[in-house]
């Protein structure tokens, strides 16, 4: 009831939601190209602790 | 949909109500006009570019230089980042709470007072802001001092919000009462969730201005422990970023779906993730406090994983929000792999604005999570990467939503059309523009080593490198300003404007419906008890033993500075 509820009539398994997976892949590899570039600067100023 | 309107609302709300949730929107664009005017002052003052004195008019006392910077940074700071946020919130909730649950306000009087005393506050609070006796920052750390009126003013505004706070519980369990066999409604859920988290967090910057700062300024103490007070300001300045953004989840969760054309993904991975927001944003604050000396390695990193684990529930967001818009967008027809995203209605302003709130804090996630990497954070912290994130969050995330809303709810509390709905589209692009352009410059100059917090057009050190970048943040600040500006000028003239709907027509508030039945949700998703154990469990065990530490070796020792004196106050 969040949301009026509507009787779950609808089969969610109906919809798959590939567009949702492929962003969701494209952005986790996004997320992993930033951090890393970020990692590569840490390590070109020298080892921390 | 925003303006699309209907004879049938499903519940009215009383106009006693909608005239208090527009006092809420009121003081909350006010404040972010007023606030916003210093972002492209800060953002030339980045580009050697001095505009500080056209703004004269505003202040008391009228500082110059380095100080006309620190002022109109607190200004943006508290304005901006406490006041729109926190007014727009608890009008927004009341409006959630009372349409959710299709019922008034239990006890009204008690919701009245809690927002005036949050108005007091904030005029208490900008006497001292106006008179450049408090440019401290909005996160006013110690041993900087402003003057008591500036702190006294914050601890209206937040006691003002848990009153307001408390009239949501006492409605809530009294729906429940009244509902036994009904799940709270999602929105419902999410909005008072939000509210409790509030309370919990706001607890630290409680301790910190009673505790410490209050006596320190009234000459009670001899000094201060900046080490204690950072550590309490970070228990409530982390979850702060979760009280402005779960509002804006609620949004995209229960009705950006519907006014897309869809339904929601699903209910209970929803309410699931709020749960995990409640339970984990405040453990974490030592993200914040990397470089501190006073904390341990080991807190740190401990604080580091477990910001790592709110995003968790982020990634739950991410998929279940951007599944409901691809079904609603295959509704509309929209085709591929990526095709669908263009048959979203991108026209219409409140789906607009959500949309691009949403593909910018994309970029805000990645960068925080550089942020709350232990070594990584290294790099940039203190520097101009991290207001760069911010402003992809509360600025962008939260504020664009915040736009979004605002297009459907100004119409629906004052019964009139949204005025120039292309204008409106306009607002939340011209927006995203500048700060696809800010935020970039500031990364990028941030990962260079310009520190924030720095009035950098008068700096004497800044190398060539840097000169085009703060010239880009100039640039986009100043794209922002008029985004944000054409945003103001919609919703005030759709407010005063003469023209009103015909009787009987309203713009409906937009509540999604599940694509899978919410009463077939587990039942341990619609208790709060489990969950909020978990959540003082996991703050005890995170924050429990250092902040004992840190309370019993407290050294009140440090005199109070003015932010423009290497001088001790006394």
């Amino acid at each position: 009831m969040t949301t009026e509820s509507d009787n779950g009539n609808e089969a969610r398994g109906e919809f798959k939601p590939r567009g949702t997976v492929a962003f969701a892949a494209a952005f986790v590899a996004l997320i992993f190209l930033m951090w890393f570039s970020v990692y590569i600067i840490l390590l070109s100023r020298g080892a921390t602790t | 949909m925003v303006t699309e309107t209907t004879q049938t609302p499903v519940y009215t709300i009383s106009k006693s109500d909608k005239r208090f949730i527009g006092w809420h929107v009121f003081f909350a664009v006010a404040a972010l006009t007023i606030g916003s005017l210093f972002g492209p002052l800060q953002a030339l003052q980045q580009a050697g570019i001095d505009w500080y004195p056209s703004l004269d008019f505003l202040f008391i006392n009228i500082p110059e230089g380095p100080a006309a910077y620190y002022q109109g940074l607190t200004l943006h700071g508290v304005l901006n980042a406490l006041i729109w946020t926190t007014f727009f919130i608890t009008g927004f909730t009341t409006l959630a709470v009372i349409r959710g649950l299709k019922r008034d306000l239990a006890i009204p009087i008690m919701n009245r007072i809690g927002f005036w005393m949050m108005v007091v506050g904030l005029v208490v609070a900008a006497i001292p802001l106006l008179g450049d006796s408090a440019s401290v920052l909005y996160t006013f750390y110690p041993p900087m001092q402003a003057d008591s009126l500036f702190y006294i003013g914050l601890v209206l505004v937040v006691v003002g919000s848990w009153i307001e706070g408390w009239g949501f519980y006492i409605t809530l369990y009294r729906w429940r009462k009244e509902n036994p066999e009904e799940k709270t409604p999602l929105i419902v859920m999410a909005v008072v969730l939000n509210m409790v988290m509030w309370q919990i967090a706001t607890l630290g910057i409680a301790a910190e201005v009673l505790g410490l700062i209050l006596p320190w300024t009234f000459s009670l103490t001899n000094g201060i422990d900046p080490q204690l007070s950072r550590t309490f300001f970070w228990f409530t300045g982390h979850p702060l970023v979760y009280f402005w953004l779960l509002p804006a989840y609620a949004s995209w969760y229960t009705m950006l779906p519907k006014q897309a054309g869809g339904k929601l993904f699903s209910d209970s991975l929803a309410r699931l993730a709020f749960w995990l927001f409640l339970i984990l944003s405040v453990p974490l604050g030592f993200h914040h406090q990397f470089v501190d000396p006073g904390v341990p390695a080991g807190w740190k990193f401990i604080h580091s994983i477990l910001t790592l684990g709110v995003f968790f529930p982020s990634l739950l967001t991410f998929f279940t929000v951007v599944a409901s818009l691809e079904y609603a967008a295959r509704q509309r027809g929209g085709k591929g792999l990526f095709g669908w995203i263009r048959a979203l209605p991108w026209g219409d302003p409140s789906v607009a604005a959500q949309l691009l709130a949403g593909i910018l804090f994309m970029f805000g996630g990645i960068s925080g999570l550089a942020n709350a990497s232990y070594n990584v954070n290294l790099v940039l912290h203190n520097t101009t990467w991290v207001p760069g994130h911010f402003h992809l969050t509360v600025a962008s995330a939260v504020t664009l939503s915040f736009f979004g809303i605002s297009y459907w709810l100004v119409p629906h509390i004052t019964d009139k059309p949204l005025w120039r709905p292309n204008l409106a589209v306009a607002s939340s692009w011209v927006y995203f523009a500048g700060m696809l352009i800010f935020s970039n410059a500031m990364h990028t100059v941030g990962l260079l080593g310009a520190p924030r917090r720095t009035p950098l057009g008068l700096a004497p050190y800044v190398p060539d490198e840097w000169n085009g970048h703060l010239f880009r943040v100039a640039v986009g600040g100043a794209i922002m300003w008029v985004g944000l500006m054409l945003f103001v000028v919609v919703v005030a003239v759709t407010a005063w404007q003469r023209k009103r709907f015909a009787d009987g027509e309203t713009v409906d508030i937009p509540l999604a419906e599940s694509l899978d039945d919410p009463n077939n949700a587990p039942a341990w998703l619609d208790r709060w008890k489990p969950w909020l154990i978990a959540t003082a469990v996991l703050i005890i065990l995170a924050y429990g033993p250092q902040l004992l530490d840190q309370i019993f070796g407290i050294e009140l020792t440090s005199p109070g500075f003015d932010p423009g004196s290497p001088i001790p106050n006394n």
